[in-house]
């Protein structure tokens, strides 16, 4: 791993519907922006396809919370969640990333 | 799976439905869509054991398919409302588990229970314009033996997690016959109908056999995430 990368699993027990969200990121400490994100778990999401547009959605994006939500929200528009909302899962995401303005 | 697929795609996507009710030769665990395998599940003692892994196109937690009834559920007209729809198609179960003395009600997302355990667990997928629910009725659990193939962080944890799964879920304690069979009627009392047996025909068949080749035999399709 070189010094301006960061890889870290963190594991959210998301409060609605009580469904498990594993945030797995690969980000540069250094800008601070995502390389890739993996996202699993036990949630539904309908259309089930729509997790490698979100997942694709957050590559480059700053760990800021605005920001993310933002990726998140376009990323998933027309598409229905269940096991977690937009806010827990850019809470987590930036868990992942140690915390974020 | 390859043959609830083949039944979204060739029946519920003409506008049928088709009930399918089946068991396994030998154990499985299947993962949900957005699982990671190797996160969820012991791969080496599963294999080890003679217990095969696969993904679902549908969502939710790993299922450890052991002592149970599974079936799935194909529709080509179902409520757009995707609670509506567990709640229908989970009325089916409640009024089978009704007709062999069961008190059972929707616990909301996708469960059925009993005196307050679950007994059924449910997952739903919309494709071309139809939805497939699979869902599993226990009849009975060994917890040990799940949580022996599924991988829980630490052995604190996991006594935890035994411990509240015996307290969370059980077995209805009947046999597959008269599970099977109640479930049928439940379809009838719920959605009205008369139930004609099919077999799959011949290109169904070949299809079945192509989805099995293309996805559920692959390494790259179970071990995606």
């Amino acid at each position: 791993m070189d010094r301006g990368r960061d890889s870290t699993v963190v594991t959210v027990h998301t409060a609605k519907l009580e469904k498990l969200v594993r945030i797995r990121l690969d980000y540069s400490r250094q800008s601070r922006t995502i390389r890739s994100i993996r996202i699993t778990g036990d949630f539904f999401m309908h259309p089930e396809d729509a997790i490698e547009g979100l997942e694709m959605g957050l590559r480059g994006a700053e760990l800021r919370r605005d920001t993310i939500r933002q990726r998140i929200s376009v990323a998933l528009a027309g598409t229905r969640c269940f096991g977690f909302d937009e806010e827990s899962l850019a809470a987590a995401i930036l868990d992942a990333g140690g915390g974020a303005p | 799976m390859a043959v609830d697929e083949c039944l979204l795609y060739r029946y519920g996507a003409a506008g049928d439905t088709v009930l399918r009710i089946y068991g396994w030769s030998r154990p499985c665990i299947t993962i949900g869509y957005f699982q990671g395998a190797r996160e969820e599940v012991n791969l080496e003692r599963c294999e080890r054991s003679g217990v095969d892994v696969v993904r679902r196109i549908t969502g939710g937690g790993a299922v450890f398919h052991d002592m149970e009834v599974t079936y799935s559920l194909v529709a080509g007209r179902f409520p757009s409302d995707i609670m509506a729809s567990y709640r229908e198609i989970c009325n089916m179960v409640i009024s089978g588990l009704g007709r062999m003395g069961l008190d059972a009600s929707f616990s909301p997302l996708n469960d059925v229970t009993v005196k307050g355990r679950k007994v059924c667990g449910n997952a739903q997928t919309r494709k071309v314009g139809a939805l497939l629910q699979h869902g599993t009725i226990l009849l009975d659990v060994d917890v040990e033996k799940m949580f022996s193939l599924l991988n829980v962080p630490t052995a604190k944890i996991r006594d935890k997690a035994i411990a509240d799964v015996k307290e969370r879920v059980a077995g209805i304690g009947r046999t597959f016959e008269q599970t099977a069979e109640a479930l049928k009627r439940g379809a009838q009392d719920v959605f009205g109908c008369e139930l004609d047996t099919m077999s799959l025909s011949p290109e169904d068949i070949t299809e079945c056999r192509r989805i099995m080749a293309a996805r559920y035999s692959q390494e790259s399709w179970t071990h995606r995430r």
